[in-house]
């Protein structure tokens, strides 16, 4: 594997969904717009200069140390809209599917506590929270769907069979939402972005395994499924030290990752702006479904690109580390 | 200081005085060790101090950059239900005779109990960075309690050299020689009277 692979969508019943996406992505925050943003002096100066973006409707009447509230908000119109737009409710079943798998392991970590973390439950899954609370409450985890009643057998029966970590049960519920984001969709543009980001997220991992020395132990449970690169091949690679990466991953787009993997922060940002050129790759087609998808993920970026700059500004970060850490 | 003026007095303060000077002698002792224990361990805490500092603001400085990858609720959720359990055990070592803190720190579990999928890489290095920190931090708790035993046992020695220096020893001396020079008068006294006792008898 040694380039994205080609994206062929005759599908024409986006046009109109088309046009709109168009209309917003000159509203999206360019990169001298980021950096006049953390030139802000303080968060009041901050929201005030989101004031006439499409940030301003969520962040001016609130607290600006409660921004997260606004941006939450920002985010839940964002996936309303291209819920809208899309008009296809098997792909935002898979769009939403990583926050439903959130709210189990939130639901199932409280449910073993004898806690109630509802609070700590995203607003963004396909399947609506109290619902997800009533079958929690009631445990008819049959009701759930398949995938999500396996992620919850499957997190139980590892966290149990593992002395109650609950690393592991989160590890098991990672791999099924990997294996579910991957081959659910029959829309090839958002198969690959999973696979390419399970891709990252497997290197990333097997990073810090090697970081918190413990590669060995926990390898084969903590990669992914479903990734181009496929687990058993990372697996059978066994890796003894961070140096045989480079072999490994050589003929690949993931490459130039491994000049960061040294920092971590420098790596992240790499992976991110990787992520962002295979959605950007889609940007300019003129059919299908595919530049919705890309919007959603690239306005998701500017969301994080925000509460990058409002926690930077509140605790004092330095603007050139804000800059540095920026993906744009 | 009230005493009787008999030679048996005088040679019981003459011993006291012996006595109070030796201590004397070794409290200031004490009391100069004291200080060099001190002032070792205030060298070390200014610099560990520094060091801390420097660590837990880059520390700090991860975890919100960590913090910045997720949401609130996702990253909140990556610490719901831990396995770590960090222990403080305390034990005593004695310096100069007196009784000063050893602290110990024991962590069971793991450090990290989320998964990787949602959470950013930096958030392990400013947790690992946290942890490390924290050694520190109970290291220069340790000293700080350190020095102030160790100062408030100075103080105590202080009190002390100063009383023996500036009250006791100097009273003992005076009713020492109050002592003498009654001894000496008396003696004076006792000389005169057989003088004159003499004179009578040859007049």
């Amino acid at each position: 594997m040694n380039k994205f692979e080609t994206i062929s969508v005759l599908d024409t019943k986006y046009a109109y969904a088309l046009g709109c996406i168009r209309a917003r992505e000159i509203r999206l925050l360019s990169k001298k717009r980021f950096e006049e943003l953390i030139s802000s002096k303080d968060v009041e100066e901050l929201i005030a200069a989101l004031h006439d973006t499409d940030y301003g409707q969520y962040l001016h009447s609130i607290n600006p140390y409660r921004y997260e509230e606004g941006l939450e908000r920002a985010r839940i119109e964002l996936f309303n809209e291209m819920e809208k737009l899309t008009d296809d409710p098997e792909i935002m079943k898979v769009l939403r599917a990583r926050f439903d798998f959130h709210n189990i392991t939130v639901l199932l970590k409280g449910k073993i506590a004898e806690e109630d973390y509802t609070s700590k439950c995203s607003p963004l899954g396909y399947q609506s929270v109290d619902e997800l609370v009533g079958i929690f409450k009631e445990e008819r985890y049959e009701d759930l769907p398949f995938y999500l009643h396996k992620a919850v057998r499957e997190g139980v029966e590892a966290y149990f069979t593992h002395n109650h970590n609950p690393q592991i049960l989160n590890f098991s519920i990672d791999s099924i939402m990997a294996e579910t984001l991957t081959s659910y969709s029959e829309n090839d543009f958002l198969t690959n972005y999973y696979k390419i980001w399970i891709d990252i997220t497997n290197l990333k991992t097997i990073l810090r395994l090697f970081f918190l020395e413990r590669y060995k132990e926990l390898a084969n449970i903590a990669l992914l499924p479903g990734g181009f690169i496929l687990r058993e091949e990372i697996l059978l690679a066994n890796f003894d030290r961070i140096q045989v990466l480079d072999d490994f991953y050589k003929r690949t787009v993931y490459y130039p990752l491994l000049e960061w993997k040294d920092s971590f922060s420098d790596l992240e940002r790499a992976a991110e702006v990787l992520l962002i050129s295979f959605l950007k790759s889609v940007s300019f087609e003129s059919i299908g479904v595919e530049p919705i998808i890309s919007y959603l993920f690239i306005r998701e970026n500017e969301i994080r690109n925000l509460r990058l700059i409002f926690i930077g500004k509140i605790n004092a970060v330095k603007d050139e580390v804000i800059k540095e850490r920026l993906i744009v | 200081m009230i005493v009787n003026a008999t030679r048996m007095e005088l040679l019981k303060l003459k011993k006291r005085l012996v006595i109070a000077k030796r201590g004397y002698k070794l409290l200031k002792q004490k009391q100069d060790e004291l200080l060099r224990v001190i002032q070792e361990i205030i060298s070390k805490l200014s610099k560990l101090r520094e060091e801390i500092e420097e660590e837990l603001i880059n520390a700090l400085k991860k975890f919100f950059l960590a913090r910045a990858y997720q949401d609130k609720k996702t990253f909140e959720a990556s610490f719901l239900l831990l396995n770590t359990d960090i222990k403080l055990s305390m034990a005593w070592k004695r310096i100069m005779n007196v009784p000063l803190p050893e602290y110990k720190k024991s962590l069971e579990g793991e450090l990290i109990s989320y998964g990787f999928a949602n959470t950013s890489p930096t958030l392990d290095e400013a947790l690992k960075n946290l942890l490390e920190v924290f050694d520190k931090l109970i290291e220069l708790a340790e000293m700080e309690k350190s020095i102030a035993l160790l100062a408030g046992e100075m103080e105590k020695t202080r009190r002390r050299v100063n009383a023996l220096e500036y009250i006791l020893i100097p009273e003992i001396e005076d009713s020492v020689r109050g002592i003498n020079m009654k001894l000496e008068e008396r003696e004076r006294e006792t000389n005169s009277r057989l003088m004159r006792i003499k004179d009578i008898i040859r007049g």
